[in-house]
């Protein structure tokens, strides 16, 4: 964070009033159900968007956004019926593609600058929020050059940047951090956290890399077949799968292995080095004394790993069970 | 306080309505259309040709004064040039309502033929600044996430092409309308030249329209500006080879070249075969110079193949607007 | 376990642009990943590997020979590109077939083989007659992992193989690339997904700036770092019990309480003698613990620190 001291200003009115409600949501492409009588409420968050390809989760953003018309039931974001109030709900809602997209031919500065007139900011007030948001994601002197020059890292903070510069109340990011090295991983995943953390704006993020949503998302939608199969907080969900545990050791792994034999607890080599226990207990405790019994010093012990793709697997078994 | 909050600010000012966002984007499209060094010349061009315009109408309105150097300069020209100088400054002098109107209306529509090749060289030049790199670098997306529609876009981008063509087009007729008129010996001009004025406005407002809505057409064919800008101009040449060719043959194919549509509308508007015959009658000498014109081509000049135009213009207009319809879509 | 690619003081220049400088480095059977920031020189590495590159200075040998102008050992090397590289107009069958020709494959061979890749990499059948343009980028991502493994080569290559691919693919892969190293395949991934490469490979190289900063197995690169860590967070039920009672037993320098989350951030002051007495400690506290992290060990800690 560049700022010495931050004063989070969420807005007031923020409350609990949900940002996407829909009730028997269908998209159909042909013989294809990609939505099938999806009905959510989510409230303000940041929130995960999961779900395997092809299974509707980008479609369902896509009608959200009003990328897609909806064949049938009703949306709501921010209140507002998306088929009707296009315009107006697009002037608090902010996009991240997933694709590489630009207007060609002008400068980093001039895109936001556009981008921000688009969403009905005067030019003055545009111009001006375009170089704070400039430098808010993290943009130098680049920001004069044309945009058809940046590298990956720059593209996807000029798109971040075109998201947030109209002031939004919910932004909606497609795989933020494609393609960058993980630096540029962890920076924009960062910015990304701050959003809703700090300044109250909420954040849905479709992502396939599991770990950056358990990052920074507090709610979780697994979207599969068309349908809505979870949707939960992320500590409800490690919750259920409490009693696994990963240890990270320096040495002396076959003790310890031995001794969840001896207990009856699973324990599984990775290919890291690691290992990965089921202690089947609510907290790290009894590990812990075992540890303690055999002098073993563990270096790390992370909880519940993996809990969000166990989830999410567990979910889409089910799924196929189901059909 | 010494330390400021340069961290994110929300904020809360009013939105602007939805003429500012599509103003925003014609008029960005058009300052991109402008970078160009070529069509910042060529628009120059467009203008030089008003200030001749604005000379030449100069000069007519200076015969009717004794002593100008116009009048002198006549009378180093050779016999034929003035007589007719001599017919004119009379015609202009006993008639002033039918001569100015007449006269200016074969000049304006002149000046129409000499700036329509130019816009439209200007036009293929910034054609794929309209859709062609937005459809290629995916900036649909980007505009389709704002608060405009597809609807808004178009409009924007049919604005930014009409924009340029009032630079190229518009601009210097109606300034060198003003001006000459202005320059003129009598104030009484400006009510005289009222009738070439509204031709010289709606061939002009109806060709560029037709213009633009082709424009946007061509530009949202392809994804690559080299296949876009060819296809521009190949249709143009194309056209203008086929034309004189299909003349004898099969007259309808003619039809298929926008330039030649929008010439015969330009002949229908500013009824050139009458403004022709009156001049005929009232300058005698004019008879013998036009008869150097070839038959066909007066015939042409005279009876313009005004449904034929029409129909077909509306038809590439709607074939550019199925084009459009169909390549620009949020996705 | 002899070397399966070596490179000594292998340096690729452009000009004066670097590619990668003085690189000596042995890549051993099994999974190794290939880290580095945009512009290492991950790619110069794998185009010389490949044999679409020379080396300006030094040597690289696959196999104990070098792959440049070497068609019989670039039948041995698998390579799936980053880059989107199957062409749109051809149907999956058609384009490995192609493929297996080239190879060497007899006609008989070839479509067997082909439609068998297609199956392990778990691209559906019902896409199998559409057009690869059609593809969405998971599937074309599956296409280009069954381009490399066609000729069932000795060494993979692989740049960004999960790219596109949903969690279940994900997973799909990583058991396709774990058999193939235990069936004796060596297979280098680069790739920025350090959770993936944790997980998956026993060795890792480090590059920046087209040099090597780390090469060797997880383990011996943490070793050569400090192996005690001086730095752990801790989440319990009562951050503040435990820090009292770790500064009442006098092994800290330092801690930070995070109430929200429940987090206790500790320094400690002599980290070999802190370890001794750790597990002791946090039982004695009676706070009940659920998570013990510590900074420096995670994959993406030695790469921040090692590019830095």
């Amino acid at each position: 964070m560049s700022a010495l001291w931050v004063v989070p200003n969420i807005r007031l009115n923020m409350a609990t009033a949900p940002v996407i409600e829909t009730q028997a949501l269908t998209k159909v492409f042909g013989a294809q159900r990609a939505l099938d009588g999806v009905n959510l409420t989510v409230a303000p968050g940041a929130i995960g968007l999961l779900g395997p390809n092809g299974a509707g989760k980008s479609t369902f953003m896509k009608c959200l956004l009003q990328l897609q018309p909806i064949t049938s039931g009703s949306a709501k974001l921010l209140g507002r019926e998306v088929g009707r109030e296009g315009r107006e709900i697009r002037k608090r809602v902010g996009y991240t593609p997933e694709q590489d997209c630009h207007i060609p031919g002008m400068a980093g500065c001039e895109y936001v600058t556009y981008c921000a007139q688009l969403c009905g900011l005067p030019f003055q007030a545009a111009r001006q929020r375009a170089h704070e948001m400039l430098d808010f994601v993290g943009m130098g002197q680049e920001r004069y050059r044309k945009a058809d020059t940046y590298s990956t890292g720059m593209r996807q903070r000029l798109k971040l940047a075109q998201a947030i510069v109209h002031d939004p109340e919910i932004v909606f990011l497609d795989e933020p951090t494609n393609g960058l090295d993980p630096k540029g991983q962890a920076q924009i995943l960062e910015l990304v956290q701050s959003l809703w953390k700090v300044y109250g704006i909420t954040v849905v993020v479709s992502s396939h890399l599991l770990q950056d949503v358990e990052k920074i998302c507090e709610q979780i939608i697994i979207i599969a077949r068309g349908r809505v199969l979870v949707h939960d907080t992320l500590e409800n969900l490690k919750a259920r799968k409490r009693g696994a545990a990963e240890v990270v050791m320096s040495a002396r792994h076959l003790d310890l292995q031995a001794a969840c034999a001896r207990r009856s607890w699973p324990c599984e080599v990775l290919t890291n080095g690691h290992l990965k226990i089921e202690h089947k207990a609510e907290s790290l405790n009894p590990l812990l004394t075992v540890l303690h019994e055999l002098k073993l010093v563990p270096l790390e012990i992370i909880p519940s790993p993996n809990a969000l793709e166990e989830t999410f697997v567990q979910a889409l078994e089910i799924s196929h069970a189901a059909a | 306080m010494p330390l400021h909050d340069t961290s994110y600010q929300h904020w809360d000012g009013v939105h602007l309505g939805l003429w500012r966002r599509r103003w925003a984007i014609a008029w960005t499209g058009l300052t991109a259309a402008l970078r160009n060094k070529w069509i910042q010349h060529l628009v120059a061009l467009c203008w030089c040709g008003g200030l001749a315009m604005i000379a030449l109408l100069f000069f007519v309105g200076q015969l009717l004064v004794a002593d100008s150097i116009i009048v002198q300069w006549v009378g180093n020209l050779n016999p034929q040039l003035q007589d007719f100088a001599r017919m004119l400054t009379a015609w202009l002098e006993q008639h002033p309502e039918v001569s100015v109107r007449t006269t200016q209306d074969v000049l304006f529509y002149f000046f129409g033929v000499f700036l329509m090749p130019l816009s439209i060289f200007v036009l293929g030049m910034a054609l794929p600044q309209f859709i062609t790199r937005d459809l290629a670098s995916n900036a649909i997306i980007i505009y389709s996430s704002k608060a405009v529609s597809r609807g808004d876009y178009l409009l924007g981008k049919l604005a930014a092409a009409f924009g340029l063509l009032v630079l190229t087009w518009l601009g210097p007729v109606c300034t060198a309308w003003f001006v000459g008129n202005l320059l003129a010996p009598d104030w009484r001009f400006f009510w005289h030249a009222r009738v070439p004025l509204c031709h010289a406005l709606v061939f002009g407002l109806s060709s560029m329209c037709v213009l633009s809505a082709l424009v946007l057409g061509v530009s949202a064919i392809s994804t690559k500006e080299k296949s876009t800008i060819s296809l521009w101009y190949t249709w143009w040449i194309l056209g203008g080879v086929v034309v004189p060719i299909a003349a004898h043959t099969q007259p309808w194919l003619r039809h298929l070249s926008f330039n030649f549509n929008l010439d015969q509308i330009a002949l229908a508007v500013f009824r050139l075969g009458d403004d022709l015959k009156i001049a005929q009658d009232n300058v005698p000498i004019l008879g013998p110079m036009l008869s150097n014109i070839r038959p066909d081509k007066m015939a042409a000049l005279t009876s313009p193949a005004i449904g034929g135009a029409l129909v077909a213009l509306l038809l590439m207009t709607g074939l550019a607007a199925v084009v459009v319809g169909k390549r620009v879509k949020p996705e | 376990m002899s070397a399966i690619v070596q490179a000594e003081e292998l340096s690729r220049w452009y000009g004066m642009v670097m590619g990668l400088n003085n690189v000596t480095i042995e890549i051993g059977p099994g999974l190794t990943g290939l880290v580095g920031p945009n512009g290492a020189g991950k790619s110069t590495l794998i185009q010389i590997v490949t044999g679409q590159l020379q080396p300006s200075s030094g040597r690289l040998t696959v196999f104990g020979e070098t792959p440049w102008n070497n068609p019989r050992l670039v039948q041995r090397i698998g390579y799936c590109p980053e880059r989107e590289a199957v062409p749109k107009e051809l149907r999956p069958l058609d384009w490995l077939r192609g493929l297996a020709y080239l190879s060497g494959m007899a006609g008989a061979v070839a479509g067997g083989r082909c439609e068998a890749i297609l199956d392990k990499v778990a691209l559906p059948r019902e896409h199998w007659g559409k057009r690869m343009g059609q593809y969405s980028k998971g599937m074309k991502q599956r296409v280009k992992l069954a381009q490399g493994l066609l000729h069932e080569p000795d060494l993979l290559v692989l740049d960004e193989p999960m790219n596109g691919l949903d969690p279940m693919g994900r997973q799909e892969v990583g058991h396709i690339l774990k058999e193939l190293a235990a069936n004796g395949v060596s297979i280098l991934i680069s790739s920025h997904i350090l959770a993936e490469l944790e997980s998956l490979c026993k060795d890792i190289l480090i590059l920046n700036w087209g040099r090597i900063l780390a090469s060797g197995s997880q383990k011996e690169i943490r070793s050569d770092l400090k192996d005690w860590s001086e730095e752990l967070s801790i989440q319990c039920d009562s951050p503040d019990t435990l820090a009292r009672h770790l500064f009442d037993a006098g092994v800290l320098l330092g801690f930070d309480l995070d109430g929200e989350e429940g987090w206790l951030h500790i320094r400690v002051k002599d980290a070999p003698a802190f370890y001794e007495r750790w597990t002791g400690l946090l039982l004695e506290s009676k706070v009940t613990v659920h998570a013990i992290r510590s900074q420096s060990r995670s994959l993406k800690n030695i790469f921040d620190k090692v590019t830095t």
